[in-house]
């Protein structure tokens, strides 16, 4: 049985409060993996960072208001990253995209050589569940593939 | 990840949880109630009853831990079996510099603390089990979160 009194109060708690803590937190369990990884204690997680056994024990309380001063600070003594911001998602998600594409280049073109016996230059539409449609001109010279690339997801 | 319990005294009207809850006046402690809350959320959805999140209040040996929330006065104290499973007892708002000095906070420290031996000597007769984030053996103990 849930206790009704909490869901009360869960229900009525400022969305601010909440999202400090899912931020403060977030990088509290990045710092706590670092540490983890490392097989160090607090106190030497403390000694990696220059600060004091006490202000480790403040930032994994998941409570603290880390400035954007003081994560860059971790980050550059751990040199590990603890904060993304959408912008870096966002490059992360455009690069992981390109990767794909990539393979994705590569399993067409190899499709196609297993597949089409290409005597003579053709144009070809490929449409690819998750890529828009894409035209490409194939010839015995070569394949047009390069530009798949540039395809964009499509949600 | 984690499941949230809290014990019933036999006596008492409400459990240990709710009792806290209802003696904090929620317009003063607004902010303290609401961290609370996202820390449980925290707990429950994400990381697990992790030790970082708690202060270790009751005697050596033991695991009664406070919940505090950082600067300010008011204390949850709590049993942490593991990182999966807590069990909430009550608290009050810290303004002695330790807790023996509060007769109260004393009080419900103690009730842990008792609880916890208690605990422990079921544990060691295998009548008390965890599992995951479940409690075995023990009706008496509610599931809050």
């Amino acid at each position: 049985m849930k206790s009704k009194k909490l869901q009360e109060l869960a229900n009525k708690r400022k969305p601010e409060v909440k999202r400090f803590i899912d931020l403060s937190d977030g990088v509290a369990e990045e710092l706590e993996q670092i540490r983890e990884r490392n097989g160090w204690s607090q106190k030497e997680l403390a000694e990696a960072i220059g600060k004091s056994r006490s202000d480790v024990s403040v930032y994994l309380s998941g409570q603290h208001n880390f400035t954007l001063k003081s994560v860059a600070y971790l980050e550059s003594k751990l040199g590990e990253r603890l904060l993304y911001t959408l912008s870096d998602v966002k490059k992360r998600e455009i690069s992981k995209n390109r990767i794909d594409m990539e393979t994705l280049e590569f399993m067409i073109e190899s499709s196609i050589m297993k597949h089409f016996a290409v005597d003579n230059s053709k144009d070809v539409k490929i449409s690819m569940s998750g890529f828009q449609s894409k035209n490409f001109h194939i010839s015995n010279s070569g394949y047009g593939l390069s530009d798949i690339v540039d395809c964009e997801m499509m949600n | 990840m984690a499941k949230i319990y809290t014990i019933h005294f036999v006596d008492n009207a409400e459990s240990e949880s709710d009792s806290f809850f209802e003696s904090v006046d929620y317009d003063e402690y607004e902010e303290e109630i609401d961290t609370i809350t996202s820390l449980f959320d925290r707990m429950c959805n994400q990381n697990g009853t992790v030790e970082r999140y708690f202060k270790n209040e009751g005697q050596i040996n033991d695991r009664v831990y406070a919940l505090s929330v950082y600067n300010k006065l008011l204390r949850l104290y709590c049993i942490r079996i593991n990182d999966n499973v807590l069990i909430v007892g009550n608290g009050g708002v810290k303004t002695t510099r330790t807790y023996q000095e509060d007769p109260k906070l004393h009080a419900h420290v103690k009730d842990l603390i008792n609880l916890d031996r208690l605990l422990r000597f079921f544990e060691g007769k295998n009548d008390v089990r965890y599992i995951g984030e479940l409690i075995q053996g023990l009706p008496k103990i509610l599931e809050i979160k």
